[in-house]
């Protein structure tokens, strides 16, 4: 016993360097994730600016109750589980996909331009992609003129004043914005695959689609299953749900376009109903992190390829 | 080299910690530094408290520097330009101004939460933050201060600003600015500029309307008729293009472009109407429903789309600049366009309807509070006077003297006419070609913390400007002043005000429906489902709560 604990001790003392290094993280974490958590104790409370955190009146799940009795709540909460799902379907396996293809270029330069293009996208701000949306989707827009032109239509599309296309047009933005930002890291996978194994399955006389399907895939998966956890546990925030909603989103559009994000900012933090707004915020993490624990334990169930 | 790598790996690692410590607690020091700034001047500090006599004694021009919190993140100045050093040398008073990043308030409630205020607060006279520091009790009571230090201020600030805006207690406890009491009405009439660039109106493309023959178009029907005879020939145009950008996010319901929908002042509609002593929603007046005939009748006719109710402020502007609109709705200033399809023509502002009607509050906009903390009230309240007089506003807006303009930093800038302070008229035109880039170079025009409107905007009215004489002629007489509908904003936190943002954000979903509807018994039978819907959410007690505030301001008054 005494014995283990001189080691221990001698372990630390020669890494003491390296568990040094966590240390700022470790702060960072515990001064921006942890202490502010304490805050939500004001989404039980009847919160006044002037009161600050520990005045005003214990009102145990009022809000709460408000905020289920609320419909503007339930429509909010519907148009995020719709448009969170539509995007994890359509958009979660694209950069898999696209990784896999890039991979099989052959010519270098061609993989290195089309990777910077598809990654560029990631990179702006969202007012400037809703900007290029609008003018882009105008009924008097490129596209519509484009498919006019082409003969596909012969009325222009109201893209943004129809309800019906927005989820899809929420998740074609985003399909183009992250694909070739997602697909990095799969690339990174797949570079780092040990190039014997392709040499022993080109001797075994597999060709590129077996070797896709043998080989990068399952070297893969732990990544994707990874990334699909945490998508799966997003659910309930939605990414750009709430960029797409607050610089997209109209009147005509309204009823597919409001989603929790853009109600949480509307009635807390623009009302300064700041308890309230706590109080929705810490219902999506609540179940933010039931989604998150059942995707992990689906995982473990499946394959093992759980986070934690 | 292994010992090296690792101290130095070290080295790092408590540089990072050291910055995030500082990251946190830089706002401390900064604190520090400002507190112990007073006591760099004792003598100043101590007579302000000591003395409690109305002063006839000379100003106190020792230097002293006071904390300016400015709620608008776009606020420009810095104090280091040619107007703060005039008011430094003249009032000893040196301003450390601070903004916040984003127009959310943020800032300002967490200063508010920690009750640590600056020495003074310019911000929106209907910022809510603005209520809560008065019912926190953490404001000086503007008028007591005047009373005790500077009475004489009195016979200069317009009559309103310490009548108008008194709190339950029946104290002032923000001095507003840009006030436009009876004092203003009355000279801007004078000279002839009640009605400025800034009066909503609705323009017409000159060519598309030359063209058909230039018809009469001073009623909806006239005007329907001839927006169809030029769509006809220009299908590709816009028949109306309303300045709807921001319907959909208003934050009171009180807010007249709930019921203009984008289409101005043409239609009389007005967000509160008087019914003898109780206040009603503007959503119930037939005005109102004229404009949602008017809109559905151009919109089963083609003439309005949706474009209107979709596109953002910068679209707006780029569509109207494209010449895209055959008409649209706009200002007197940006209502004289020249389309970028055809540089041989303009739009051109339309005369009123006759239902046209403006109701202007005349309250003002900014208004600005001495806390508490501040640490030297007496030379705060006379920094402020001096501010609200002539001699301040010499400074601050009209600069130098003279009949000879030679650039916009030495002026000079402006003559007496008829005992008005005037801008020179090449001054004038200079500021009118570049305004942003005249001011930015000589600030004047930019430090209002208490103008006074005549005085503010007295050097820029010119009796004898043609074309505003005319436009005084077309509007002049649809404008009102009433200054009993000013401060009438509900509180956004309290159980009325949460009505009143369901209220909002039911008629979010409804009004383009209304406007969109495929007839006018649709739209109209629409309309009546919302009202029936607003009022099972308590529309009425709405209007109760406003009759409540309107009766408790007009009995402070």
């Amino acid at each position: 016993m005494q014995l283990d604990r001189n080691k221990g001790i001698r372990k630390w003392d020669n890494q003491a360097m390296l568990q040094l290094m966590v240390l700022p993280a470790l702060l960072t974490m515990l001064i921006f994730s942890y202490l502010p958590m304490f805050g939500i104790i004001i989404a039980f409370k009847e919160y006044n600016v002037l009161d600050g955190l520990f005045g005003g009146k214990w009102i145990g799940f009022a809000h709460f109750r408000e905020m289920f009795a609320d419909d503007r709540f339930q429509t909010a909460l519907r148009n995020t589980l719709a448009m969170s799902s539509i995007k994890l379907l359509i958009t979660f396996l694209a950069p898999v996909i696209f990784a896999l293809l890039l991979n099989e270029i052959p010519f270098a330069r061609f993989k290195k331009w089309a990777q910077t293009l598809t990654t560029l996208p990631h990179f702006l701000s969202y007012v400037i992609i809703a900007t290029i949306a609008m003018i882009f989707l105008d009924p008097k827009g490129i596209i519509n003129k484009i498919l006019s032109g082409l003969g596909i239509i012969d009325k222009p599309i109201e893209f943004l004043a129809e309800s019906s296309h927005f989820w899809l047009l929420g998740a074609s933005l985003d399909l183009w914005q992250e694909t070739g930002w997602g697909a990095i890291i799969y690339l990174a996978a797949i570079a780092g695959i040990n190039t014997e194994i392709y040499e022993a399955a080109k001797v075994d006389g597999a060709g590129r689609l077996r070797t896709i399907w043998h080989i990068n895939l399952p070297a893969i998966r732990g990544t994707i299953m990874v990334l699909l956890i945490l998508h799966i546990g997003n659910i309930i925030y939605g990414g750009s749900n709430f960029n797409q909603s607050y610089l997209l989103g109209n009147v005509f559009n309204r009823d597919a376009s409001y989603v929790l994000g853009y109600y949480t900012l509307d009635n807390g933090l623009l009302q300064m109903r700041y308890a309230f707004a706590t109080a929705v915020d810490l219902f999506q993490s609540c179940v933010a992190l039931v989604l998150l624990l059942l995707a992990n334990w689906g995982a473990k169930k499946m394959n093992g390829s759980n986070i934690f | 080299m292994k010992k090296m790598k690792s101290n130095l790996a070290m080295v790092m690692c408590v540089l990072m910690v050291i910055g995030l410590l500082a990251a946190c607690s830089s706002k401390n020091n900064n604190e520090a530094a400002t507190s112990s700034s007073p006591s760099a001047q004792p003598s100043s500090t101590e007579t302000a408290s000591a003395s409690s006599e109305p002063s006839n004694e000379a100003r106190s021009t020792d230097p002293i520097t006071f904390d300016m919190f400015v709620n608008f993140s776009w606020y420009g100045n810095e104090w280091n330009d040619p107007v703060a050093k005039n008011l430094t040398a003249a009032t000893g008073v040196t301003l450390n101004i601070t903004k916040p990043v984003s127009d959310d308030n943020q800032k300002l409630n967490i200063m508010l939460s920690n009750k640590q205020l600056p020495d003074l607060v310019l911000l929106d006279k209907t910022d809510p933050a603005l209520q809560r520091m008065i019912e926190g009790g953490l404001l000086y009571s503007i008028d007591e201060l005047i009373d005790q230090y500077t009475p004489e201020i009195k016979e200069v600030l317009p009559k309103e600003a310490l009548t108008n805006y008194k709190s339950s207690d029946g104290k002032t406890y923000a001095l507003v600015s840009f006030i436009e009491g009876e004092q203003y009405v009355e000279a801007a009439k004078k000279y002839n500029s009640l009605v400025g660039s800034n009066q909503p109106t609705w323009s017409i493309r000159q060519d598309y309307w030359d063209e058909i023959g230039k018809p009469d178009v001073s009623n909806p029907d006239a005007f329907i008729a001839a927006l169809e005879q030029i769509q006809a020939k220009h299908k590709d145009k816009i028949g109306f293009y309303t300045n709807a950008v921001g319907v959909s996010t208003v934050k009171y319901l009180n807010t007249s472009s709930v019921v203009t929908l984008g289409t101005g002042n043409f239609f009389g509609a007005q967000a509160l109407t008087k019914d003898g002593d109780t206040i009603k929603s503007g959503l119930r007046s037939p005005a109102y429903q004229e404009v949602i005939k008017f809109l559905n009748k151009l919109a089963t006719k083609g003439l309005l789309t949706k474009d209107s109710y979709i596109d953002t402020k910068d679209i707006f502007s780029q569509k109207i600049n494209n010449g895209d609109p055959v008409s649209y709705t706009w200002t007197i200033a940006d209502g004289t366009k020249v389309p970028a399809d055809n540089a041989n023509t303009s739009y051109t502002v339309l005369t009123p309807f006759s239902t046209y009607k403006q109701v202007r509050d005349g309250s003002g906009w900014t208004a600005i509070a001495i806390p508490k903390t501040n640490k030297d009230p007496k030379r705060a309240i006379e920094f402020l006077a001096f501010l609200s007089s002539e001699e301040g506003h010499k400074l601050t807006k009209w600069g130098v003297e003279g009949e000879t303009y030679t650039d916009p930093l030495k002026g000079a800038h402006y003559h007496m006419v008829d005992g008005k302070a005037t801008y020179l008229p090449e001054y004038w035109a200079a500021l009118q070609k570049d305004w942003d880039g005249v001011s930015k170079q000589n600030k004047l025009s930019e430090y209002w913390l208490s103008a006074n409107s005549v005085w503010w905007n007295g050097p820029e009215w010119d009796a004898n400007d043609k074309e505003f004489i005319e436009y005084n002629k077309m509007f002049g007489q649809y404008v009102e002043y009433d200054p009993t509908l000013s401060n009438m904003n509900l509180d956004s936190t309290s159980a009325i005000g949460i009505t009143e943002k369901k209220i909002i954000d039911l008629y979010t979903g409804y009004f383009s429906k209304f406007i969109f509807a495929k007839d006018e018994a649709t739209a109209l039978s629409l309309y009546a489902e919302f009202m029936e819907k607003a009022d099972k959410l308590g529309l009425a007690e709405v209007e109760k709560a406003w009759t409540e505030r309107y009766q408790a301001n007009n009995a402070n008054r």
